[in-house]
């Protein structure tokens, strides 16, 4: 999978394509409008992260460009600009997915997979690790052929977790995932506790291996190694 | 409320009114002198002209004076010394008509064929005097006349003249930052007007200018901030990945990244109501709430039982509010994440709708501060680490939206209640 990132600020682009590249996405990157207008002529991405506050323009100005050469290239905006018409206008132009800085480099990586596993699966919606199989359609889990009963969000937590394997997830990442914007910050965010220790004995109860680890108080870790 | 305020037409009036009183009165009172003196002469001449003829009388036969010659002639020894004739005025009656009159006497003393004598006569003045009211009888009703023509041309010019100030007024008091309230419609010939109307539009522009300046450096600030607080958060999250970190240090990671969060959050708030304040969202439409409430309330009840709270509902399903979809959603998520914040553990948090109301009541400690404010940016609770701006962005989502938040602490109970401005 190739991606094309479109971001001014260096070391987020550092940041961004050395996470993804750890993923296995062949990462390429562009600073200015400009730059990118001529990737995106020379070349075919999967997917554009896509900065609109660049130095010379507004990134929105990109998606025609995009969809008129390559209209499956998937476009995930990703930006300061928080203004709910800035979201509806990068929507309706055809972007995938909306995501405001600062964000957490898991989310950004749980919304890249699955952008493209929407785009690109094509029938191809399983994921495996170990023992574990997830049917994404279906949203199931089973381990070694028996099907888990999970709850919406321990399904949304293990398929979390699942992407951003051996990856710190703080707590305050997981509240966001799982609940949004409904998720009150000032809380402390114990009661995610339930839901992992819900989770891990259900899988555990099948037969399968405890991955999830505890980090510093800080959040989990899914360690594969 | 300080002394009642009068119109400046009025007051010019009344000022106008006062002195032209005065200047009739004095006006009148030097007629009235001058009609005198006047009539004085008059009357003075004919006394004269009399005297001359009994003079002449005195001279021919002094026996023969009657007393129809308005005179009494009284024979003295000798003349006073420096005596000059004295005028007095005096009521006697008319021997032909028997009725009251006024004379003018004039008391003189006179010297004919060596004799002296002392002479007394007098002339009917009513008719001259009369003269003297007429000029009252004249004044007055000119002066009403005046006082009418003065109402009448206030009347006329408060219509005319003042037209341009009062629309200038009006336009003043419409004015919205943000929003054109330019006054270039209003034609006035007027200097002091015109005057104003620029003072005016040179205020508003340096008004709008320093708000934008400001609202441009607010939108930089909150964006520009979030790019170096991605990179620090990203970082500290890498930092926190690794497995070798002594206790010591994760703690100090932690506590970056937790004040980084907030950092981010606050940048975001504050962005939010400038926002709202600017009026950026304009997706107004009639929305039925409950369908709203209940999909909030099915994100949020797992939230609320982790802190042993429940919610229950009793929603109106005619209610609807006339708003931003967007910020309905706020409005709503917001004073439900207040109502678990600041609730007793197993208690319930009531969510009601009814024709004209939207309600959320919770069971809490009474507030550290008067209640009225609960809406201010950054009151707070003292023991919770919420940012305090929930709230202060309800109030400002419902100011812009034409709806009156209320909040009341009654028996151990937070009340909110969103009501239309009209009937609140």
């Amino acid at each position: 999978m190739k991606l094309l990132l479109v971001e001014d600020n260096q070391q987020l682009v550092e940041d961004i394509a050395g996470f993804l590249t750890e993923d296995g996405f062949v990462t390429e990157s562009a600073g200015t409008l400009h730059d990118a207008e001529e990737k995106i002529a020379l070349y075919q991405y999967d997917l554009v992260i896509l900065d609109l506050g660049l130095p010379d323009g507004d990134g929105l100005d990109l998606i025609p460009a995009i969809q008129e050469r390559y209209p499956e290239t998937a476009i995930l905006i990703l930006t300061a600009k928080d203004g709910l018409d800035y979201k509806v206008k990068g929507l309706d132009w055809g972007a995938d997915d909306y995501l405001t800085k600062p964000f957490h480099k898991a989310e950004l990586n749980a919304r890249v997979r699955s952008i493209l596993r929407r785009r690109f699966a094509g029938g191809h919606n399983q994921v495996t690790f170990n023992e574990l199989s997830i049917d994404l359609n279906a949203r199931e889990v089973t381990v070694n052929n028996y099907l888990l009963k999970l709850t919406r969000k321990e399904y949304d937590l293990l398929l979390f977790f699942i992407y951003n394997k051996n990856r710190l997830l703080t707590k305050e990442s997981i509240a966001e995932h799982l609940w949004g914007d409904h998720i009150d910050q000032a809380d402390n965010f114990d009661f995610i506790y339930n839901h992992i220790k819900n989770l891990r004995r259900k899988i555990s109860q099948a037969g399968g291996g405890d991955y999830i680890r505890s980090m510093y108080g800080m959040g989990y870790k899914f360690v594969t190694g | 409320m300080g002394k009642r305020k009068l119109k400046l037409l009025s007051k010019a009036v009344i000022f106008y009114l006062f002195f032209t009183a005065v200047s009739f009165i004095i006006s009148a009172v030097i007629l009235q002198n001058e009609a005198d003196k006047h009539m004085h002469r008059i009357l003075e001449r004919r006394l004269e002209h009399r005297e001359g003829y009994i003079e002449h009388k005195l001279e021919k036969n002094p026996r023969k004076m009657q007393e129809a010659d308005f005179a009494s002639v009284e024979k003295v020894d000798r003349i006073p010394e420096n005596f000059d004739p004295v005028y007095t005025d005096t009521v006697m009656v008319n021997q032909r008509t028997q009725r009251e009159n006024i004379y003018r006497k004039k008391t003189t003393y006179v010297t004919v064929n060596g004799n002296h004598y002392r002479l007394e006569i007098t002339k009917e003045a009513d008719e001259l005097y009369g003269f003297r009211d007429d000029v009252f009888h004249i004044v007055l009703p000119v002066f009403i006349v005046l006082v009418v023509a003065i109402f009448l041309v206030n009347y006329l010019l408060s219509g005319y003249l003042l037209d341009p100030f009062r629309r200038i007024l009006k336009q003043m008091s419409l004015y919205r930052i943000g929003q054109s309230g330019s006054l270039d419609h209003i034609k006035t010939s007027t200097f002091e007007f015109d005057k104003l109307k620029q003072l005016y539009e040179n205020m508003r522009q340096r008004i709008e200018d320093d708000y934008y300046q400001l609202k441009e450096y607010t939108e930089n600030m909150s964006h520009e901030l979030q790019t170096p607080l991605s990179i620090i958060q990203n970082k500290t999250e890498s930092l926190l990945s690794a497995n070798d970190l002594k206790p010591g240090q994760a703690k100090q990671l932690k506590a970056i990244y937790e004040e980084t969060q907030q950092l981010s959050r606050m940048g975001r708030a504050l962005n939010l109501i400038t926002q709202i304040e600017n009026q950026e969202f304009k997706n107004i439409q009639t929305i039925t709430t409950a369908p709203v409430i209940r999909s909030h309330v099915d994100k949020i009840w797992e939230i609320a039982e982790m802190k042993q709270l429940g919610i229950q509902t009793n929603l109106n399903e005619q209610h609807t509010l006339t708003i931003d979809a967007g910020l309905l959603d706020i409005l709503v998520r917001n004073l439900i994440k207040n109502a678990i914040r600041y609730s007793h553990p197993s208690t319930i948090i009531q969510i009601e709708t009814g024709e004209e109301y939207f309600r959320v009541i919770n069971q809490g400690d009474e507030p550290e501060f008067p209640e009225e404010e609960v809406f201010k940016r950054f009151r707070k609770g003292n023991r919770h680490k919420s940012l305090g701006l929930g709230l202060a962005i309800a109030k400002k989502i419902c100011e812009v939206s034409g709806l009156h938040i209320d909040y009341k602490y009654r028996d151990g109970k937070h009340i909110f209640t969103v009501t239309p401005l009209d009937n609140a």
